[in-house]
């Protein structure tokens, strides 16, 4: 047997270890690389620089808390960004954990004086995962009569104006799952969409 | 003639959609939109009829004394639990956050981050340089982890061009023939359903 032989039949044990290793050694003393930003990401950045006060977006959270390390700080960047702009948001879910989820992503702008109804509203979780997009995107309040906190959908100043995902200016998806079925289902709406995904 | 019904209405239901989403067709919008909300009340009332099927069966672990009763117990205990607070108490009350955020988030992040050791494992067996097609495995996976790790662009900033190219030409190709393959096969099936001939869905199998 010879020495890479051996080297494809080592125990995984050893691997793992020096997988732990290979996680710890970075962060108990971090090795300051600078982190570059990929070109997809700049380009969301300026679509969303773009956006007026005012206007209004739509953020479907298809994220579950198994991998929200994953995908939940690029969505609280991302929201950091549209609450900088003044920019209205309208959260929807397709994935159980959605509702929780956006509550905390909500809370801490609620507590510096954004106003829930006015400048965002929690929509919740929606069973029936690309079936629910396309029924949301169609028709918001048919889809959702009351939101998360159990408002009227009718009364929220937010969808005053919003009846379909084609009256949003962007919708904005992060998923644990895939991006096809929100691609599929808003493209026909000629909304810009913007996505972030887990890493597969 | 039992099975009749089911295949009228599964076509109607098929061909309603398909035509609301090829066609711009002012007449069909209402009802398809209707057909789609009841999709969604289905997905909900499937939901439920799902957490009765798995209480039932767990019930019967325990019953039949199963050598894995304790774990039956723990997720009846634990569902019951999340349940009952969550409806009775509210989604904002102390014990539901509890178990939402301390027990149920924290077990979710961790079974998915053990996943990384599985692909770790499995990634040191799979690049193995048998052949030219695993050389080619081997090489795009070490430009790849070189070109979207920091590390890599500070040894040479050619990787991450190099990680993108294969990511969005050699990647792309692939998944694109895959995708419409899939796809042309989800059309066939789909116009077997809709058509009758595959009857799988009503539990007879085809005819």
């Amino acid at each position: 047997m010879d020495f890479f032989e051996k080297l494809g039949q080592i125990d995984n044990r050893i691997i793992y270890v020096l997988f732990i290793l290979a996680i710890l050694i970075p962060l108990v003393t971090p090795l300051g690389l600078p982190v570059s930003v990929s070109q997809h990401t700049k380009q969301a950045y300026e679509v969303i620089d773009s956006l007026q006060p005012g206007d209004t977006v739509i953020i479907d959270i298809g994220i579950s808390y198994s991998g929200a390390g994953d995908v939940l700080p690029q969505t609280v960047a991302m929201l950091k960004h549209l609450m900088s702009k003044d920019v209205n948001v309208i959260f929807t879910g397709v994935q159980m954990d959605s509702s929780k989820i956006i509550e905390d992503l909500i809370k801490p702008y609620e507590e510096v004086g954004k106003q829930y109804g006015v400048d965002f509203c929690n929509l919740g979780y929606l069973a029936g995962g690309e079936n629910a997009i396309a029924a949301y995107a169609k028709d918001l309040k048919k889809a959702y009569p009351i939101d998360f906190r159990g408002n009227s959908t009718d009364i929220l100043p937010i969808l005053q104006n919003v009846n379909s995902v084609k009256d949003a200016k962007m919708f904005i998806f992060f998923s644990t799952q895939n991006a096809d079925m929100y691609v599929r289902q808003i493209s026909e709406y000629r909304v810009p969409i913007v996505g972030g995904l887990i890493a597969q | 003639m039992k099975n009749i019904l089911p295949i009228i209405i599964a076509a109607i239901v098929g061909f309603l959609l398909l035509a609301d989403f090829f066609l711009d067709i002012p007449a069909i919008k209402g009802p398809a939109a209707e057909v789609q909300d009841w999709g969604v009340i289905l997905a909900a009332f499937a939901l439920a009829l799902a957490t009765i099927n798995l209480i039932g069966f767990h019930i019967r672990q325990i019953g039949r004394k199963s050598k894995d009763r304790i774990h039956s117990l723990i997720l009846i205990v634990g569902l019951l639990a999340t349940a009952i607070s969550g409806i009775f108490m509210g989604t904002d009350s102390a014990i539901f956050d509890f178990i939402f955020r301390s027990i149920y988030t924290s077990l979710a992040a961790a079974f998915y981050a053990m996943t990384a050791f599985h692909l770790a494992s499995a990634s040191y067996r799979a690049f193995r340089l048998k052949n030219p097609l695993s050389a080619a495995l081997i090489v795009s996976g070490v430009l790849l982890m070189l070109g979207k790790a920091p590390i890599g662009e500070n040894i040479w900033s050619g990787f991450p061009v190099i990680a993108n190219w294969i990511m969005e030409v050699v990647n792309v190709a692939g998944s694109r023939g895959i995708l419409i393959s899939t796809a042309i096969g989800s059309i066939a099936m789909a116009l077997r359903v809709l058509t009758g001939i595959d009857r799988s869905y009503l539990g007879s199998g085809s005819e």
